[in-house]
């Protein structure tokens, strides 16, 4: 019994240590084999095509057809089967991509080869698999006949007699733990009329039990109706021992899985920055007052946020506001301009009227004397009565407003900002400035997913906060941006690596943390292959060590084969 | 044989259980693959197949005895051609097809009393 299961680590632990032992001569083996408990099957691919055929409970042969090199599945394709060397015509449709056949060919038990030949449109191919039909009337699935259990109780009764004392056990064992109805806590006191008893009898079902039965049979009815209802033959996805997955044809379609061959690619280094949504500086403004005072609503009311505005708009008054000192010293001295005024006009009537006896220069004094006075007076009357107005610094969307109607401002606080959503850019801070000290391409990242193509604006040649600033233009995919915004950017330089090139979503983590890739060997069976990746944007990584070219990798679904346990 | 000889048998021989075998070119020009636990090379000219056959040491194996089937899909069209002894460990047969580039054979080996086995050929596709 020692030796045999030596026997069976062995085989186990072989793949382990083949890399160290691939040479010419050889002893012919397949591929490790699916669980003892799925259904007998078969598979075969070429460069085209890739065929498992899964001998069901029910004696019929199901097809499944998928392209090799993507695993996409092949609809409406013919497949016609010989077995033994005996033409026993197409196999219908079932499904989508599933082709089921029912043939005495394949009741009789042992080896069967079979041929497949397989039209899809132009391309055709013939593919040959060795199936072994097991005794019994059905297969895997069901309980095997009395009399096979018979045959194998006389030739293991071993095993029999340990089962059977198993079985004896446990009955034993439930016997013991069977509730008994324990002796009252409080003694009852007989009633006056002697007729109920001091405790339950021993043999009466408990009623909380009862009323529990017809519940636990609905409950098992439930549970066992869908394992009941299958026709196809669904064998469960499950872990290997060897660290492998076997994920059964119908599993794959149902996850939708798609495969992808390792190409040998070369791809620029990339590097990851947070950076940050910024305004264009010339596109973008900031409304300021540019003295104190009280703000007023211009014409239709203060623009709303997000309203277009032009360049030159106004959007609001200030009035100015003094102190009542300055105040009065502006009255005062229009008051006594005023009076001047008086004065100055008379005396200009007055030499005008003695035109001829004074000397024209008196005249045209007096004249300019009233005109500066009266411009003086027009200069200090706003400063008490006038208000400035407030205009679009550029053209755009209205981003901030911070106004009231009547709210006293200070001078040079911000009132409005305005961004052109056109004309974003996006600023990211680099920690190594040698990095990025060439940049031959950029895109970033939102959280949501949302990628950007930016081009490159220039960098900074002062740090900041340990980082130097970089400023990148938005060219591309600036719906629903705002200011402020994190992202992160990735930043192409021109360094060259030379990897396998996989969308990102090939990428998952395994249960140690570790970033894995799936490889598909064989047309159910999974490896995890731990690799070091580099992403390049938001939708492709490089795989630089940890897979070989030609590998056939899982590109979608990824993620849901590690989950199988 | 002992238990303990077959763990022995288990450990030197499970490592090179899982080698893939990449169909190669054989000695005569054709295309070299498994086939069951030996090696067939096809050679595939005009319309005659021809079959050599070596044990997995790519030692000949004779041919006395030896009934061999193919099924070939060339120039989208099945042909079934049965092989028949003609040298010391060569099949051959003739059939109605044109050994053409992308050419598809499934040989049925069936040795002297042993399982029949099958192989899948491309034996013009090679370079």
């Amino acid at each position: 019994m020692l030796i045999r299961i030596l026997l069976l680590l062995a085989l186990l632990a072989a793949p382990g240590i083949r890399p160290a032992f691939s040479h010419e001569g050889h002893s012919h083996g397949d591929e490790p084999a699916p669980p003892a408990a799925a259904a007998p099957r078969a598979e075969a691919h070429s460069d085209l095509f890739e065929i498992v055929a899964v001998l069901g409970a029910d004696r019929r042969l199901w097809l499944y057809l998928d392209r090799h090199a993507t695993s996409e599945p092949i609809d409406g394709a013919t497949v016609q089967v010989t077995v033994d060397g005996q033409d026993i015509g197409t196999a219908p449709r079932a499904g989508e991509a599933v082709y089921v056949l029912e043939n005495p060919a394949l009741d009789r038990p042992g080896q069967r080869n079979i041929v497949f030949t397989i039209t899809d449109g132009e391309d055709m191919d013939l593919l040959p698999v060795t199936l072994v039909i097991p005794a019994g009337v059905a297969a895997a699935t069901s309980a095997p006949g009395l009399a096979e259990v018979a045959s194998t109780a006389m030739r293991e009764p071993y095993v029999w007699a340990a089962g059977i004392f198993l079985l004896l056990v446990g009955v034993a064992v439930g016997r013991a733990a069977a509730p008994r109805p324990l002796p009252p806590l409080v003694v009852v006191e007989p009633s006056a009329t002697g007729t109920r008893p001091h405790a339950l009898p021993s043999g009466a079902p408990i009623p909380e039990r009862v009323a529990a039965a017809p519940a636990v049979m609905a409950l098992m009815a439930i549970v066992m109706a869908p394992v009941l209802a299958w026709a196809q033959p669904m064998d469960a996805p499950r872990r290997q021992p060897d660290g492998s997955i076997f994920v059964p044809k119908p599993s794959q379609r149902l996850l939708g899985l798609r495969t992808s061959p390792a190409e040998l690619g070369e791809a620029s280094v990339t590097i990851h920055l947070t950076g940050q949504v910024v305004a264009d500086p010339n596109a973008s403004g900031r409304v300021q007052a540019s003295e104190a005072g009280r703000i007023e609503p211009p014409e239709g009311g203060f623009p709303a946020l997000g309203q277009r505005v032009a360049r030159g708009e106004v959007l609001g008054f200030v009035v100015p506001i003094m102190a009542a000192q300055d105040r009065v010293g502006v009255r005062a001295s229009i008051a006594e301009l005023d009076a001047l005024i008086v004065i100055s006009e008379a005396r200009v009537r007055r030499l005008t009227a003695l035109t001829g006896t004074v000397a024209a220069r008196e005249i045209s004094d007096a004249r300019a004397d009233l005109e500066g006075l009266r411009q003086r007076r027009a200069a200090n009357l706003p400063a008490v009565t006038g208000r400035e107005p407030i205009v679009a610094p550029s053209a755009g969307l209205i981003s901030v407003v911070r106004v009231a109607a009547g709210q006293v401002i200070q001078a040079q606080e911000p009132l409005f900002d305005i961004v052109d959503p056109a004309r974003l850019w996006v600023e990211a801070i680099a920690f190594d400035t040698a990095a990025v000290a060439e940049v031959s391409a950029a895109s970033a990242m939102t959280a949501g997913g949302q990628v950007l193509r930016l081009g490159f604006v220039g960098r900074g040649m002062t740090l900041r906060q340990q980082g130097l600033p970089l400023h990148f233009r938005i060219e591309a995919g600036a719906r629903g941006l705002a200011v402020g915004q994190p992202v992160t950017v990735l930043v192409e330089t021109p360094r060259r690596t030379v990897g396998i090139v996989l969308p990102a979503e090939a990428v998952v983590r395994n249960p140690e943390g570790g970033q894995v890739v799936y490889e598909m060997p064989s047309a159910e069976r999974f490896l995890p292959r731990p690799v070091r990746v580099q992403s390049l944007d938001g939708q492709r990584v490089l795989v630089t060590v940890g897979l070989e070219r030609g590998a056939r990798v899982v590109t979608s679904g990824a993620a849901l084969i590690a989950q199988v346990r | 044989m002992t238990p303990r000889r077959m763990l022995l048998a288990s450990f030197v021989l499970a490592p090179f259980a899982a080698v893939a075998h990449e169909p190669r070119r054989g000695p005569n020009g054709g295309q070299k693959v498994d086939i069951g636990s030996n090696h067939a090379e096809l050679v595939a000219e005009g319309n005659t197949l021809r079959l050599f056959l070596f044990d997995s040491a790519d030692r000949p194996i004779p041919a006395v005895g030896v009934t061999a089937q193919a099924v070939i899909l060339a120039g989208g069209r099945q042909a079934t051609i049965a092989l028949a002894p003609t040298g010391a460990n060569v099949l051959a047969g003739t059939g109605d097809f044109l050994a053409a580039r992308g050419m598809r054979a499934v040989v049925t080996l069936t040795l002297p009393g042993q399982r029949p086995a099958q192989a899948r050929f491309t034996p013009m596709d090679q370079n």
